[in-house]
């Protein structure tokens, strides 16, 4: 295959045309933010303390390489493949949220959801995320007729087991996740509006109950409630009133890169990680705090775009689940930060560092980079299509 | 089965045709609600930022460079104290402290668990530690001290293991070391010393040594403030050190110094990142005394041993052991007021007061069994003068012209007052026969000053009360105004105050009119009458000097650490008596009766009153039908009349049995002579 043919080349060039720059840019934007926020945040606080400054930067580049391969990965295959893998997928993805429950996974801030390999610690609920996408939107779209209770309840029963192992980490911010983008799934496939009302008081009641039945420890119960009182005397309140401290001393322009009392030395917790809306916040100020819920917003507007684009149903579903998982990890990241979201240990997509999250938030955006870039063809664009004609 | 491709295409023909099952319009308008509802909670994120960040600003940055930023405050080295000759009574040196810095720590849990551990590392209970950190007010990033004076080994443990005691730091202070110590062999002395100065050095043990310092009730104690003290100076923080009683209480301002003050920028673990700025503390002032630490210790012993002394004796008027609780001793600097020595029995160890005294000794000192030895009995205990008051009768009498100094009245074995008749006796039973005012004075003739009280009572409505009147003059009724803590004024009873009493307790006080009677009692210093022994002092050392007498005081002059002066306290004349030099002399010479041939010739025998003069007045206070008399001995003496010497015990007996030894025993100390026998003899008045 040494000669190129006309053909191909408008082919490529065609697929091209059919990216979303938009998306592509604004994932881009993302990462660069993220690799300079965590450096800002950390360089001064590891300089101090005689580490090296680079450290986290290194890491933070090692996986976006790693996830933009991934997201490649994502996009060159055609999404309706994925349909066939979602059996194994989810099997995979169930045994390994098992296996770190038991002495092969690491405990890190109270939760047992790591493997931890070297430097780098994986976390199955990150990937998790993307399957549980492809697992959902392929039982939605899979049936003859319009949307009905049973794949509802088939839905329901696939996201139950994850949910039920992540609970016993316990990792409540990933169950926050995976219970919206759940929800946002079933709205979009179509369910019906009473079924919705009844889903969502199974989950309320969930809640209570998990509250009630001591299911939620106590500790656990203190860090979720402490933002409803930030002067409390918990050791979330203070690391939460020391996060409102530092977004507060930023103000509308903020202390400038590596500056910033609160972040250099060290007042807020995991600042280049689950706190690094903290870091923006008193570094960047109003400003580059609202730059970033802006891009989140444009990220948010392609991917229902996407859906809407989408030639199929699969599609659909595939392009709004990735996009929710996206933008509600994207809230409620930031909303602990800033008090309207109980503390829950969650990344903010593709900024924080963290390997896991980064990948999976890359698979994500390649899925909804994926229908969109095969939303007019009646035919799939894969390698393998081409080989076949 | 269909080859994969068709297969695929079977599987997209499928899915478009769900798509149209599925109208667009409806997944259209599902898309936007989620749209909209991500949309929404990230413009709740845009609207809470604009709080923070724009409305709360200020606040939080506030808030932010009080984070990083703290004061650490180093007590300054407190001044010393000196003797009259320059020689360190009181120093410091450093110890350690434990504090907690309340705002360090992060969460209950944490508070729990630094509790718990800082109760086994120091003994003590949980609950103690709680009550110290919860008590004081101030600013909660001050370092709360719960423990005083640690090992340099604790702190080294503490400070190893920081990340185990977040918020506990370890906080400089200076502590007393007590270098004039008393009761014990000098080889005791050296040891007691060097343990005072050793960091390792157990605080028990330097407690239960027999050395103790001389003088506490005149050098006071230090302690630490309470939140009473903090609402009263507002430049104090929990915990400084304060002094209490004494000159330590008494020249708190000039002692304290200025504290020293660090500003240094922390980081999250409370651990120092740089320093802002620091202000070094700034060490207190010296106080000189007038002290003379040989005559304090030989007062000290006099007391105590006269006191023992009078506790071994019987007494057969009421029928019982002499009690003798308590005493006090005055020595005066006749020509400038200065103390050169003041003792009060019993007494306390300073030693208790350093690093915290243990609750056990706190509760002992202050049990009522054991007769209140914090007390300062020479400017806080209020007695009856008794026949020591006859001096200022006399005076009275000479100043409003009862009397002259030739004037005699034929003293019996009574004297009979009023239309009723009433009798009041004389001490001797057998009577005076005539008297003139020295003669009333060496025999302490009671019928005499009784006359006297009678016809001033008699005479008021021409001049007053004459005799509360000279009294006042002559500084009773009043605190001198010594600079050492803590002074009583005493009490002048006249009509008014009667009346005052008799308002406000009519059970104890029934009548509200004065008496003849009440003059008569108050003629002999009887009565309602009370004086401290240091207002007896002053009025015999104005006898002594022939009118003047001079402001009681114990500093000398304040100093800096370099020894520039900073501030002198020259005599200061504070009463006059109110009669000729001819007069004074006449009593003068009735004192120089008294040791001589007088009521305490015994106390005084053998005494070599041509080397060392000395001249003074007994004085027994009745004191109710059961207990003892008070005994009292005011003097003066030396070969210029350079010391005023009095001596006071309660429940101590006649003051010619009791007090008079025990000041005999001062001037023999002082001059360096032989005591000689004192001889038991009848109590005299």
């Amino acid at each position: 295959m040494a000669v190129v043919t006309t053909s191909q080349v408008a082919a490529q060039t065609k697929r091209r045309r059919h990216l979303d720059w938009i998306l592509l840019g604004s994932t881009a934007a993302l990462a660069a933010f993220g690799v300079l926020m965590v450096h800002s945040a950390t360089a001064t606080r590891l300089a101090n303390a005689g580490a090296d400054p680079y450290s986290y930067l290194k890491r933070q580049l090692v996986w976006l390489v790693l996830g933009a391969i991934a997201m490649a990965f994502t996009v060159v295959v055609d999404y309706h493949r994925f349909q066939s893998w979602a059996p194994a997928l989810y099997i995979g993805a169930v045994v390994l949220l098992v296996l770190v429950l038991t002495p092969l996974g690491s405990e890190i801030n109270g939760a047992k959801g790591w493997f931890g390999f070297g430097a780098f610690a994986v976390q199955p609920a990150e990937l998790l995320k993307p399957v549980m996408v492809v697992v959902l939107a392929t039982v939605a779209s899979n049936g003859r007729g319009p949307f009905d209770l049973k794949r509802l309840v088939r839905m329901l029963g696939l996201v139950a087991v994850p949910l039920g192992l992540l609970a016993l980490q316990p990792d409540l911010g990933s169950v926050m996740i995976f219970c919206f983008a759940t929800f946002a799934m079933l709205v979009v496939a179509g369910a019906k509006a009473r079924h919705l009302v009844i889903v969502g008081l199974i989950g309320v009641i969930g809640v209570v109950g998990a509250l009630q039945l001591g299911v939620v420890k106590d500790y656990q119960r203190a860090r979720l409630t402490s933002f409803l009182d930030p002067q409390s005397n918990e050791r979330a309140s203070y690391n939460l009133r020391q996060s409102l401290t530092a977004i507060g001393n930023g103000g509308v322009t903020g202390r400038g890169l590596f500056e910033g009392s609160q972040t250099n030395l060290s007042y807020v917790p995991e600042q280049q990680n689950d706190f690094i809306f903290t870091a923006i916040g008193e570094q960047l100020g109003l400003i580059g705090a609202l730059s970033v819920i802006i891009v989140y917003g444009l990220v948010l507007w392609r991917g229902v775009r996407t859906a809407m684009l989408s030639r199929d149903f699969f599609g659909t579903i595939l392009a709004a689940g990735a996009t929710a998982m996206i933008g509600f990890q994207a809230f409620l990241n930031m909303g602990v930060t800033v008090a309207v979201m109980p503390v829950t240990g969650v990344t903010l997509p593709l900024v924080s560092s963290g390997g896991s999250s980064i990948l999976a938030t890359a698979i994500l955006l390649g899925m909804i980079v994926n229908v969109h870039l095969r939303r007019f063809a009646r035919t799939p664009l894969s390698p393998s299509l081409s080989t076949g004609t | 089965m269909s080859p994969p491709w068709a297969r695929r295409a079977a599987k997209a023909r499928e899915s478009a045709r769900k798509l149209e099952e599925n109208p667009a319009g409806d997944t259209r308008m599902r898309l936007t609600i989620i749209a909209v509802v991500i949309g929404a909670l990230l413009l709740t994120l845009g609207v809470r930022l604009w709080y923070l960040q724009v409305l709360d600003h200020e606040d939080f940055s506030a808030r932010a460079s009080d984070n990083q930023v703290r004061l650490i405050r180093s007590e300054a080295p407190r001044g010393r104290i000196l003797d009259h000759n320059g020689n360190v009574l009181v120093d410091n040196r450093v110890s350690f402290s434990i504090g907690v810095e309340k705002a360090q720590i992060k969460s209950s849990d944490d508070m729990d668990r630094i509790v718990s551990r800082l109760s086994i590392l120091l003994n003590q209970s949980e609950d103690e530690i709680r009550t110290k950190l919860e008590k004081p007010k101030g600013s909660p990033v001050d370092a709360i001290p719960v423990a005083d004076d640690v090992s340099k080994q604790l702190l080294l443990y503490i400070e190893e293991h920081q990340d185990e005691f977040p918020g506990v730091v370890a906080v400089t202070r200076p502590v007393r070391v007590l270098t004039q110590l008393t009761g014990c062999t000098d080889e005791q002395k050296k040891k007691t010393l060097a343990e005072q100065t050793d960091l390792s050095a157990n605080r028990d043990d330097i407690r239960k040594d027999p050395c103790r310092s001389i003088a506490p009730h005149v050098l006071g104690y230090v302690g630490e403030t309470t939140a009473d003290d903090l609402d009263a100076h507002s430049e104090y923080r929990i915990g400084d050190s304060i002094g209490r009683g004494g000159v330590e209480a008494s020249y708190e301002s000039s002692l304290r110094g200025s504290p020293g003050l660090k500003k240094i920028e922390v980081n999250s673990q409370g651990k120092q990142v740089s320093v802002l700025g620091e202000e070094p503390p700034q060490q207190g002032k010296d106080v000189v005394l007038t002290l003379d630490p040989d005559v304090q210790t030989i007062a000290e012993d006099a007391l105590r041993e006269g006191i023992l002394r009078a506790r071994n004796t019987y007494d057969g008027e009421k029928g019982h052991p002499t009690p003798a609780p308590g005493g006090a001793v005055v020595v005066l600097d006749t020509h400038t007021g200065g103390v050169v020595a003041m003792a009060s029995y019993p007494s306390f160890n300073p030693q208790d007061f350093i690093g915290g005294i243990p609750q056990a000794t706190w509760e002992s000192l202050n049990d009522p069994a054991n007769q209140y030895p914090l007390n300062n009995r020479a400017i806080q205990g209020q007695y009856p003068a008794a026949s020591t008051f006859k001096v200022v009768t006399a005076i009275s009498a000479l100043q409003n012209g009862f009397v002259t100094p030739e004037t005699t009245i034929n003293a019996g074995a009574y004297y009979t007052a009023g239309r009723e008749g009433r009798r009041f006796y004389d001490w001797n039973k057998t009577g005076h026969g005539r008297t003139d005012l020295a003669k009333s004075l060496v025999e302490s003739v009671d019928v005499y000053y009784y006359t006297i009280g009678d016809q001033m009572y008699q005479r008021r409505g021409e001049g007053g009360d004459y005799l509360q009147n000279t009294a006042r003059q002559l500084g009773f009724g009043d605190k001198t105004g010594i600079d050492i803590a803590n002074e009583k004024g005493g009490q002048v009873p006249d009509e008014n105050w009667l009346r005052r009493m008799n308002n406000a307790n009519p059970a104890a006080f029934p009548r509200n009119s004065w008496n003849p009677g009440d003059n008569i009692n108050l003629s002999i210093g009887q009565g309602d009458l009370l004086v401290t022994p240091l207002q007896v002092a002053n009025v015999y050392a104005a006898i002594a000097n022939g009118g003047p007498a001079y402001k009681p005081h114990i500093a000398q002059q304040i100093q800096a650490v370099d020894g520039s002066i900073d501030r002198q306290f020259p005599p200061e004349p504070i009463i006059q008596l109110p009669i000729p030099p001819e007069q004074i002399q006449v009593i003068q010479a009735g004192l120089a009766g008294v040791t001589r041939d007088g009521t305490a010739k015994r106390a005084f025998a053998g005494f070599p009153f041509d080397q060392v003069p000395v001249s003074g007045k007994t004085g027994t206070a009745q004191n109710g039908s059961t207990k003892t008399d008070t005994s009292w001995f005011a003097s003066y003496g030396g070969p210029n009349n350079e010391y005023t010497v009095v001596a006071v015990v309660e429940e101590g007996g006649a003051g010619n049995v009791t007090a008079a030894p025990i000041v005999r025993r001062i001037y023999e100390g002082i001059f360096g002579l032989t005591p000689g026998n004192i001889q038991e003899g009848d109590r005299t008045d």
